[in-house]
């Protein structure tokens, strides 16, 4: 187990490391890294011509002239030394640091928000549609999740914005801090993860179903309520805990458009906005960061897996 | 599957065939017994030569604008009504039709090719190769959703061939993954064993036996990407990212629409609910070849 936990660990490390070289080098290497791009989006108008002078100046902020490879040397070790992500193009005076610990936070209660939507509502759902298998309410459950994972998120958060804030005026559009605010995001945000979770639920809980334990336990002469609670619900959740840290991480990619749409403070707006500016410093980090979010949480899934199913050994 | 494989008698007669054609029988009755299947793909049809010819059939040129008439609802001259520059809601949808199906198919299709020459070298020679892919696939799907896609676009600019190009480097991933496990399973069977001992060179054991006889499962994940991808590119499009103003793209429409959600909602409504039936479709139509080529579910997963 010590051995196991080491090993991932370190795999965890090499493939951030990884990600952020592939991050890095993608976006240096692209037009729009230069310093001519940087000056043209921070100190001059997009249009103006850039003189020499602040060319020099902007090339020596941000180290433009070193070698790819030396600037992200640089660059590494700032964040690792001094958890310092760099300068960001645009924020002149903000370093990348602060404005990633002011956006990690909301981007954090949204995805976490979606989650437990999706978790309160995929698994009743996906239990009950199997256990209710081919009854109306069985297939109105699996026409839900099929028409809902056809549409678009954003789609969904617009008309749930003209519904309820527009028509209804019960929910506020935009803004950040009280829990209604996090109402139209979140379940906008776990529509998709929570038809695609119904589904899985009911597929595994109907394998399950269909195993001779199962058999052998009516035989026996146990109620119903106990084989599905006791014997079958158990075991039909083991597969579905894996794929949580999946759509864990769809929900963070999903943030980047749903924030944006409620103007919500979190790391998916900053990507956006920086992706806008040319803010290559900003856009690196903020992949980074979502990149070790996603793969931390399904370092904790494959743990967890552990403590659910004991059959599981590592090695 | 391997078993019927292992029974042709002639070797480096190719694929496969007689097993083809028996299980080509099976599949036209699968399809013949399922009517919502037919359906689809006559839906399917009838999407795609609408969007063929979506220029030459809309009314009108979808980038004309008129400003007395903008934002009209539904009426006889313009039936599902006018946007916010007065351009006709039903040709600009159907225009772009084209537009999401020609970026979806050729992402699905670069992807689908890179993954499965990638996948199929990666398992079939093993070692140091098989690692170093691994390890590759490994780190392109450790970037969740559109993240990857969306800074690369960003950068390199709007365009077609560009959406395309961020798209495919976040899709082939899983295209590999799956035809290196499925090629895993299959490569030391013994139809393979007896083609190399015939020796038959490594491109042609892979072309035609590895390939063939692993690329049901990767063929059904194409289709059931296909939906993916039409959500992708509309999700960054209705970002701002990636299409080129002029062409007309149901996430643009509704991205430049939600201005005017309240005044007018026809200009977001319709081109979602083109995004969703057309997804639908592309769902279906995955979904229910996974059954027809009977596909274990645990192996295609739509993301």
């Amino acid at each position: 187990m010590h051995y196991y936990l080491a090993k991932r660990l370190g795999f965890l490390v090499l493939t951030i490391l990884a990600a952020s070289v592939l991050a890095f080098v993608l976006l240096h290497a692209v037009p729009g890294g230069s310093a001519e791009t940087i000056a043209r989006h921070t100190l001059v108008g997009l249009e103006d011509s850039v003189s020499d002078e602040v060319l020099t100046q902007v090339s020596q902020q941000y180290n433009l002239a070193d070698p790819l490879w030396k600037q992200y040397i640089t660059w590494l070790s700032g964040i690792v030394m001094r958890g310092d992500f760099g300068a960001s193009f645009v924020y002149l005076d903000t370093p990348v640091a602060s404005l990633l610990s002011l956006a990690i936070i909301p981007t954090l209660v949204l995805a976490c928000t979606s989650m437990l939507i999706v978790i309160a509502l995929g698994i009743p759902l996906g239990i009950y549609s199997a256990i209710h298998e081919n009854s109306p309410g069985d297939l109105v459950i699996r026409c839900a999740t099929v028409v809902s994972i056809a549409f678009p998120s954003f789609w969904v958060a617009l008309m749930l914005i003209l519904v309820f804030s527009l028509t209804l005026d019960w929910l506020p559009v935009t803004g950040y801090g009280t829990p209604a605010n996090l109402v139209l995001p979140a379940t906008a945000l776990a529509l998709h993860p929570t038809a695609v979770v119904i589904r899985i639920v009911r597929t595994s809980m109907l394998d399950t179903l269909g195993q001779q334990y199962i058999t052998f336990a009516i035989a026996k002469g146990l109620s119903f309520k106990n084989i599905v609670w006791n014997h079958a619900v158990r075991n039909a959740l083991i597969p579905v805990v894996t794929l949580l840290g999946v759509y864990f991480g769809h929900l963070l990619a999903g943030t980047v458009i749903i924030e944006n749409i409620f103007a919500w403070p979190g790391i998916g707006k900053l990507l956006v906005d920086g992706v806008f500016s040319h803010d290559i410093p900003v856009v690196t980090s903020c992949i980074v960061v979502i990149v070790t979010l996603f793969l931390l949480v399904n370092l904790g899934v494959d743990l967890l897996y552990h403590v659910i199913d004991p059959r599981i050994r590592y090695e | 599957m391997s078993e019927d494989a292992t029974a042709i008698p002639h070797i480096r007669g190719g694929t496969a065939s007689g097993y083809q054609d028996r299980s080509k029988n099976r599949i036209i009755q699968e399809i013949r017994s399922r009517p919502g299947f037919q359906l689809c793909l006559v839906l399917l049809g009838v999407l795609i030569v609408v969007a063929a010819l979506a220029p030459v059939i809309v009314p009108y040129n979808p980038n004309e604008t008129s400003l007395p008439h903008k934002n009209e609802g539904p009426s006889p001259e313009h039936i599902w009504g006018t946007d916010y520059l007065g351009r006709d809601l039903f040709s600009r949808t159907l225009c772009a039709a084209q537009t999401s199906l020609i970026i979806a198919f050729l992402t699905v299709g670069c992807a689908f090719a890179a993954g499965t020459v990638i996948g199929c070298i990666a398992a079939y020679y093993g070692g140091i190769v098989d690692e170093l892919v691994s390890r590759c696939i490994d780190l392109f799907l450790a970037f969740p959703g559109i993240i990857f896609s969306l800074a690369l676009l960003g950068l390199i600019g709007a365009g077609i061939l560009n959406m395309v190009l961020a798209l495919t480097l976040s899709q082939w991933a899983s295209f590999a993954r799956l035809m290196r496990g499925d090629v895993l399973a299959i490569r030391n069977l013994e139809y393979v064993q007896s083609a190399r001992t015939a020796g038959l060179p490594d491109r042609q054991i892979i072309l035609r036996h590895l390939i063939p006889n692993a690329i049901m499962p990767v063929l059904v994940l194409a289709t059931l990407d296909v939906g993916h991808v039409i959500l992708a590119t509309s999700g960054l499009s209705f970002l701002g990212l990636g299409i080129p103003p002029g062409i007309p793209e149901w996430g643009s429409m509704v991205g430049a629409g939600k201005e005017f959600l309240r005044t007018a909602p026809l200009n977001i409504i319709v081109p979602g609910l083109a995004i969703a039936v057309v997804v639908l479709l592309f769902n279906v139509l995955g979904e229910g070849l996974r059954d027809i080529l009977d596909v274990h579910k645990d192996q295609v997963n739509i993301a």
